[in-house]
């Protein structure tokens, strides 16, 4: 005991009277935990944030899948824009029986996941709507601006065709001057003449003929999930619904996430302002300073149509007021005005916002979409046929504590039954087989007309199945059943949901802790039960976004190596000198009884104080940072960074493992590179220290 | 100087085990700074290549067409007329192709997937059929001929396509196979055609699953497009480094010439339909950009791992300044006899600095240069055996199967020059420190 004390006296001292040297060591070592510990911390960080985002949403603690397809599971999208062939799971109630009884497992969610497409409305429909709600409650002053509205929007389908014309080859033409026919009679004093006296016949034939021939608006991607709704909403039970309901239970329905409905639903220019905003209040940024917000308001003052678009004559009147009261020294009408109005800076800005959603949201459509309305959905089938279902939007929904996660947003929901559908993956016979389970449970009679009435609002509940060239005809077989199925209302018999296809499957664990052993069980039931299934966990399931989290730990552990590479021979050369210039000093040392095991261990320690101190140093500075960016957030370095980050910012968090690391890095680092001088000291003989200093 | 400059290289030689230590030390960074370069070079290649050949020329002349407010139809009316102007007033101009573009939905009969279509003539496109290599057969079949089956020229016939090596393996399609090509306008509008695969091209990275090469006419009837309309007209010039002076150029002469052009945005073309969308002109506007607004998308991967070797390397050069700091701190006060015998027998004040000076930059130079010719050694290896990529992650991130390392001379260059002065610079303090020693004192100074 008393030569450990001698020894770590001589230690201190040495490290005293070597200030340099052991500022430079100390720096070094002292950089190299601070590195350690910042960096496993924020990479745990960031896996943790992301695994929260991917389980909590969707994953699960496990995925199974069939070990048939020829690509893994890819639940954000694999390298091909498609779909990916996983396999599929014909029989699910057989997996769920199977996993159900292994223990620890609390549910199995059947899952499916496709890229579906949605048109939001055109123009053309939104104004016959209005002019034929004014017809039908008789409300004559109305007629006027409404009908107004309508002639505007046809004749800017005239002058489309027209543009059309210029780069349209000779074959085309004549149908173009058809529908060019049309338009014009949409225009005609006749028509509008009698639509005084007969507004219904007029309607019908704008319906049927004119809005036949308006294009449709916007066409909106996303990648949406079909499930077990009831039993998702059970387990995943950080679902909240932020607007609408959820989808009944046993009902068919969709829900938009939120994120999706605010960015890609929401009216453009609302979005440009709640974008501007964000970047204002969150990122600190401001118009005049960042090029970014610069450009948008640029774009922003080009977009006044997606507003005047909108309004009727009334509310043009109205807003053209209130903008003149805004901005009197602006010439000319609502457009300049609104273009006046989109110009935003920095001082003008909050209280523009405040009026673009008091004073101008009221009189345009916000959302393209609102909970009631009816969706129609196309998604390509497995075969590449595009089919549409209609299906009625419930709700918008979110993840409690997730809201900003690039990853929980990813998915639109819907029951697993729309999805099988859209998928096109239903075999004639196990539709028959369902269909006979539906007559015994004696579904089929029930409300059968209102249930249709409610979802489709009495039109066909099939809209549409494009078909390309021939030979693909098990679908025309398909169509007349489908379409019976769908008519048959929205409600469904739970067995129609197990005892079906699923692409794949959610395991939720009772108790997540105990997951390895889980799984090892969950693998040797589905081989006992000659199911041919694999067993993911979240990283696994979430394919290529799960692998970057993989490559990021190795650049980062490679970088550190790297590091701590050169920073070992910088310090082994540091050493190496001052153990040359101690020559004398352990000569003598050793001329007075001093074993070379005791000059061995006088230089280990000196190195192991120093990396003791260096990394405590360290480790409290990153910690210290660490705890600071986990109170303030670490704003992610760019935009396309924030689905690691599972939002714009990260809240980085430490636990003792990491600085454990840390010191357990630094002190491998100081020992290995101390060995190769301290063998040096080792060797000076007893001699050396009776010669003359040099 | 010669005598100063053979001081300090004795100096280094006397203090053999330092030197070795800190060289090895700096030239360890440079391997490390070269790899990184090779890497960030290699991606940049790929970027270049994957962009130049499958979407983008060296600069576009491309643009949008909207027949109504609410449209974005990406497309260049007037094409003959406007391909003439730009080739007679592009300088340096290698030569110029025009090619139409779509987005579809691949339809076989064992699966589909989307892919943006790509309208060629394929007799103006010979430096395309040499860009691209063809798959032999067993690449994509298995089981197949060891052989490559099918000739890119197929694209001459209307209802050619050429597609990626990736997609045909994914699609269960060799050469001959029929294929739907089902287009689908920004409206949700459809309409489709038969095409027959004529050639398998081997995969470019990642970008190439995205693309499918069609004939020009086939691709019009797809859209229904008169002959006078392209998608965009791509000039490829004989220095790239060129391009955005030519944009430049270009967009006034196009102007003077009466085009109506938008404001350029360093944005691939599909991320602008929004914007344009929303615009409230009609007809059509022209839309010039140079290749990298088109691979915009992905350059973030380029920038991550520049700033990565950047944060990396830079960490690296101030523990390798400390070293040399400290390696010629310790030299200063073990030889403090000798500059004092050195300054009393005349020697400057200026001349011991440089002494001391010449010793790290002699030092770094040496270091470095091995450090830099076993780099530039080490990645031309590995660069010649040509590694394939094994994770699928990588290649997305590398946009290339096999591993491809390139780097510049004049990169490797400004880095040894970098280093050693850098190498130099470390050693001011010290160098400082023995300049400024009193004669007599030195000389008296033990240890």
């Amino acid at each position: 005991m008393s030569r450990m004390g001698l020894l770590l006296t001589l230690a201190v001292r040495n490290l005293w009277s070597h200030r340099v040297k052991t500022m430079v060591v100390g720096t070094i070592l002292a950089f190299g935990t601070f590195l350690v510990v910042i960096g496993t911390a924020l990479i745990d960080s960031i896996e943790d944030a992301m695994e929260e985002s991917v389980t909590q949403s969707v994953s699960g603690q496990f995925q199974v899948y069939s070990s048939e397809g020829r690509d893994e599971l890819a639940l954000f999208g694999g390298g091909f824009m498609g779909t990916d062939d996983i396999g599929r799971i014909d029989r699910f109630e057989r997996v769920r029986e199977t996993l159900s009884a292994v223990d620890n497992v609390e549910a199995v969610v059947p899952m499916g996941l496709d890229i579906a497409s949605l048109t939001a409305p055109g123009e053309l429909e939104g104004a016959l709507e209005l002019l034929r709600d004014a017809v039908r409650k008789g409300d004559g002053q109305s007629y006027g601006p409404l009908s107004a509205q309508v002639r505007e929007i046809i004749d800017q389908m005239r002058v489309e065709r027209e543009n059309t014309e210029r780069i349209s080859r000779n074959g085309n033409l004549s149908t173009l001057q058809e529908e060019l026919a049309l338009l014009r009679r949409g225009l005609s004093q006749e028509l509008w003449q009698e639509f005084e006296v007969d507004p219904l016949s007029v309607l019908e034939f704008l319906d049927t003929k004119v809005a036949a021939l308006a294009e449709e608006g916007r066409l909106l991607y996303f990648r949406y999930l079909g499930t077990d709704l009831d039993l998702y909403r059970k387990h995943f039970d950080r679902l909240e619904i932020v607007e609408g309901t959820f989808v009944p239970p046993r009902s068919r329905g969709f829900l938009f996430n939120e994120r999706f409905y605010e960015q890609l639903v929401k009216h453009r220019v609302a979005v440009y302002f709640d974008r501007i905003d964000e970047a204002r209040r969150e990122e600190g940024k401001t118009i005049s300073q960042s090029a970014d917000l610069q450009a948008r308001v640029r774009r922003l003052k080009k977009q006044y149509r997606r507003i005047t678009h909108q309004l009727d004559p009334v509310e043009h009147a109205r807003l053209e007021a209130e903008l003149k009261k805004r901005h009197p020294e602006v010439e000319g009408g609502l457009v300049a005005l609104l273009q006046a109005f989109l110009d935003l800076d920095d001082e003008t800005f909050e209280e523009r916002y405040r009026f673009f959603y008091d004073v101008i949201t009221p009189m345009i459509r916000l959302y393209a979409f609102r909970p009631g309305d009816t969706l129609t959905i196309r998604a390509y089938t497995r075969s590449g046929f595009l089919k549409a279902v209609n299906i009625e939007l419930y709700g918008v929904f979110r993840f409690r504590g997730l809201e900003k996660s690039r990853l929980a947003t990813a998915f639109c929901l819907t029951d697993i039954l729309t999805f099988r559908e859209l998928y096109g993956l239903m075999t004639e016979e196990r539709k028959a087989e369902l269909y006979d389970i539906k007559r015994e449970v004696g579904l089929a009679d029930v409300a059968r007309e209102d249930a249709e009435e409610a979802l489709f609002g009495g039109a066909n509940g099939l809209v549409e199945t494009v078909q390309a060239a021939g030979g693909f005809d098990e679908f025309a077989r398909l169509e007349e059943v489908t379409a019976r199925e769908l008519r048959d209302g929205a409600r469904f018999v739970q067995s129609e949901v197990d005892q079906g296809l699923a692409l794949n499957a959610a395991i939720v664990l009772e108790d997540p802790a105990r997951r390895t052993e889980t799984r090892h069980a969950i693998t040797r039931a589905l081989r006992s039960a000659g199911l041919p299934l694999k067993v993911v966990d979240w990283k696994g399931a979430a394919g290529m976004v799960g692998q970057l989290v993989i490559v990021i730990r190795g650049v980062l552990y490679v970088g550190i190596l790297i590091i701590f590479i050169v920073a070992m021979v910088i310090i082994n050369n540091s050493m190496v000198m001052a153990i040359i210039e101690r020559t004398t000093e352990i000569g003598t040392m050793r001329a007075i009884g001093a074993q070379r095991r005791i000059v061995l261990e006088m230089f280990l320690l000196e190195t192991l104080v120093l990396g003791v101190v260096a990394g405590v140093v360290g480790a409290l500075l990153a910690t210290g940072l660490v705890s600071w960016w986990g109170a303030s957030g670490l704003p992610a370095p760019s935009r396309q960074l924030i689905f690691l980050f599972g939002g714009p910012r990260l809240f980085p968090d430490f636990g003792p493992g990491h600085v454990v690391a840390g010191f357990i890095v630094i002190g491998v680092v100081s020992v290995v590179s101390t060995l190769y001088p301290a063998r040096l000291a080792t060797r000076v003989e007893p001699v050396v220290a009776m010669r003359e200093k040099e | 100087m010669s005598v100063l400059l053979s001081v300090a290289i004795r100096n280094l030689v006397q203090a053999r085990r330092r030197t070795f230590f800190l060289a090895f030390a700096l030239a360890m960074v440079m391997v490390f700074l070269i790899i990184l370069m090779g890497i960030s070079g290699g991606l940049t290649d790929n970027l270049v290549r994957s962009a130049t050949t499958l979407s983008s020329g060296h600069v576009n002349v491309a643009g949008f067409f909207k027949a109504r407010a609410s449209d974005a139809n990406p497309i260049v009316t007037d094409r003959r007329k406007i391909r003439r102007i730009v080739e007679e007033n592009t300088p340096g101009v290698d030569y110029v192709i025009d090619r139409a573009r779509g987005w579809a939905r691949i339809i076989a009969p064992e699966g589909s997937l989307n892919a943006g279509l790509t309208g060629v003539d394929i007799r103006e496109e010979s430096r395309l059929l040499v860009a691209l290599e063809l798959a032999r057969e067993s690449e994509y079949v298995e089981g197949g001929r060891d052989a490559v089956v099918g000739d890119g020229r197929g694209l001459l016939s209307d209802d050619g396509a050429l597609i990626f090596a990736g997609q045909a393996k994914r699609l269960g399609l060799r050469v001959g196979d029929q294929i739907t090509i089902s287009v689908e306008t920004l409206k949700g509008a459809r309409n489709t055609g038969d095409f027959r695969v004529v050639a398998v091209a081997r995969d470019i990275g990642f970008m190439s699953n995205l693309s499918v090469f069609v004939s020009k006419v086939g691709l019009r009837s797809l859209y229904h497009l008169d002959e006078d309309v392209t998608g965009a007209i791509q000039v490829y010039l004989k220095d790239i480094g060129e391009a955005p002076r030519v944009m430049g150029h270009l967009r006034g002469v196009l102007e003077d010439a009466g085009y109506a052009l938008m404001e350029h945005d360093p944005r691939v073309f599909w991320m602008k339909f929004e914007n344009v969308v929303g615009s409230d002109w009609l007809g059509q506007r022209l839309d010039l950009t140079i290749w990298s607004d088109e691979i915009s998308f992905i350059t973030w991967v380029l920038t991550a791992i520049d700033s990565v070797s950047f944060t990396l390397v830079g960490i690296l050069v101030v523990i390798i300044a400390v070293g040399i700091m400290n390696s010629l701190w310790m030299s200063v006060r073990e030889r403090t006899t000798e500059v004092g015998t050195l300054r009393a027998i005349g020697m400057s004040k200026r001349r011991v600095l440089v002494m001391f000076l010449l010793e790290a930059l002699v030092l770094g130079f040496v270091a470095t240069s091995v450090g830099a010719v076993l780099g530039v050694g080490l990645i031309s290896g590995v660069d010649a055996l040509g590694f394939r990529v094994p994770e699928e992650s990588v290649r997305m991130i590398l946009l290339s199967d096999r591993l491809h390392l390139s780097v510049q001379a004049s990169q490797v260059l400004l880095a040894v020059g970098a280093f050693t002065l850098l190498s130099g610079l470390s050693a001011v303090w010290p160098a400082y420190r023995a300049s400024r020693m009193q004669p007599i004192t030195a000389i008296g100074h033990i240890g």
